[in-house]
């Protein structure tokens, strides 16, 4: 019979281990750019038991965090091109709202499912080859609404670029954000793809924007998970600081990381978890 | 945009930051206050069950709970943080006299206020 002194000691790694892997998910996302939610998702209902409804709720709290902690930062940078973020609210921020409603409606099983084929999907989106192919005319939207930029490349000097392709843009961004509603994360993969593979938008403005829009986009339906009651701030709360303190530390550290060695241990990590994901998915 | 509305924005996100220190600090608080190191605090989360925020609140200020209060607040606050940068984001290209931008902005605003909605009515 294990006595009470070993209980507390064996209930407190449990409180640690959540915090503990709340700060390297934020390491790790704001190192990579993505990442946070599926780690905290994916540690919650793997690790801990958690039902993946909470762990969802959960995550949409740490994505939210992380992004306005840093959003400062993107804008700095002169780099995100906020008028295309606002833009692109508009999909991300429907698809969240419609993303909610359909997950009072889908059950945990597919929602394990579903975990599990866009943490395989990310994983391959992250080992693809990404090369700039920049749109040499503006889209008759892009025109309109004036959302090509330019910014400072450190080797290449002013790069001026062109926006392609909005509406199809704008359908993917509806996609992320009723993926970020139903799984818990930030779906800046989809960001990514839609803006530097569609859109032709060069791959730092890309990667500015999307962590820019990430908050948003969780926002859309985290505010309906809290008032709903899903949020629950005995997960929540130890989960947000704890990416706090992880995004902090990666920020202050990343120019010393080897980020592309990171990144493919992150691939490895990712792929497992997915078809751990799956595997819970079909016992259910 | 203007320089100065860059700048602008800029001051917005940096608001961002301090709000997140905010609501950080409501939520530590709040978790530590209520950290219960005798009882597994993620088994009674194991299967899902719906309890709408209302009810909880509402249990909190009976048995005068304010710690749990704090946790919400801090929650509430993290996520009204980019609803925040959304509606002065609108309202900065009202003043720049961008009016479409401004609507676009707006419509993210509403469909964000919606969500608040979406929640308490299905709660």
């Amino acid at each position: 019979m294990t006595s009470p002194q070993d209980r507390t000691k064996h209930l407190s790694m449990q409180h640690l281990t959540l915090v503990g892997i709340s700060v390297f998910a934020g390491f790790l996302g704001s190192l990579l750019g993505l990442g946070g939610g599926i780690i905290v998702v994916a540690t919650l209902t793997l690790l801990l038991g958690v039902d993946i409804r909470f762990a969802v709720a959960a995550s949409l709290i740490s994505v939210v965090a992380t992004s306005s902690g840093a959003a400062a930062s993107y804008l700095k940078d002169h780099i995100t091109n906020l008028r295309l973020a606002v833009v692109l609210e508009v999909g991300t921020v429907t698809g969240a709202l419609v993303g909610f409603l359909i997950s009072k409606e889908i059950s945990s099983s597919g929602l394990f499912l579903l975990f599990g084929a866009v943490l395989m999907f990310s994983t391959v989106m992250m080992l693809r080859k990404r090369t700039d192919h920049l749109a040499v005319v503006n889209h008759p939207w892009a025109e309109y609404l004036q959302l090509d930029g330019k910014f400072k490349d450190h080797r290449l000097g002013s790069i001026v670029y062109k926006v392609a392709r909005v509406p199809a843009g704008l359908a993917i961004m509806f996609i992320a954000g009723v993926l970020s509603a139903l799984l818990g994360i930030g779906s800046g993969v989809f960001k990514v793809l839609a803006m530097d593979g569609l859109m032709k938008v060069p791959m730092k403005v890309s990667s500015a924007t999307s962590n820019f829009m990430i908050g948003v986009t969780a926002a859309g339906s985290a505010g309906a998970y809290l008032l709903s009651g899903d949020i629950r701030p005995e997960i929540a709360c130890p989960v947000a600081l704890g990416i706090i303190a992880g995004s902090w530390i990666g920020a202050a550290l990343m120019p010393k990381l080897p980020a592309d060695v990171i990144r493919k241990i992150f691939v490895v990590v990712l792929f497992v978890m997915s078809i751990q994901m799956i595997a819970k998915g079909l016992q259910l | 945009m203007s320089t100065k509305t860059e700048i602008l924005e800029i001051r917005i996100s940096l608001f961002l930051r301090y709000g997140v220190l905010v609501a950080g600090a409501l939520m530590l608080v709040g978790w530590l206050a209520n950290l219960d190191l005798g009882n597994n605090p993620f088994a009674q989360f194991s299967q899902y069950h719906e309890l709408p925020l209302f009810q909880v609140i509402a249990t909190a200020i009976e048995k005068r709970d304010f710690t749990v209060l704090l946790s919400y607040a801090g929650l509430f606050c993290l996520i009204s943080l980019p609803i925040i940068r959304v509606l002065l984001t609108a309202v900065l290209f009202l003043k720049e006299r961008q009016f479409v931008m401004a609507a676009l902005a707006s419509f993210v605003f509403g469909a964000l206020i919606l969500s608040f909605a979406l929640g308490f009515h299905i709660g």
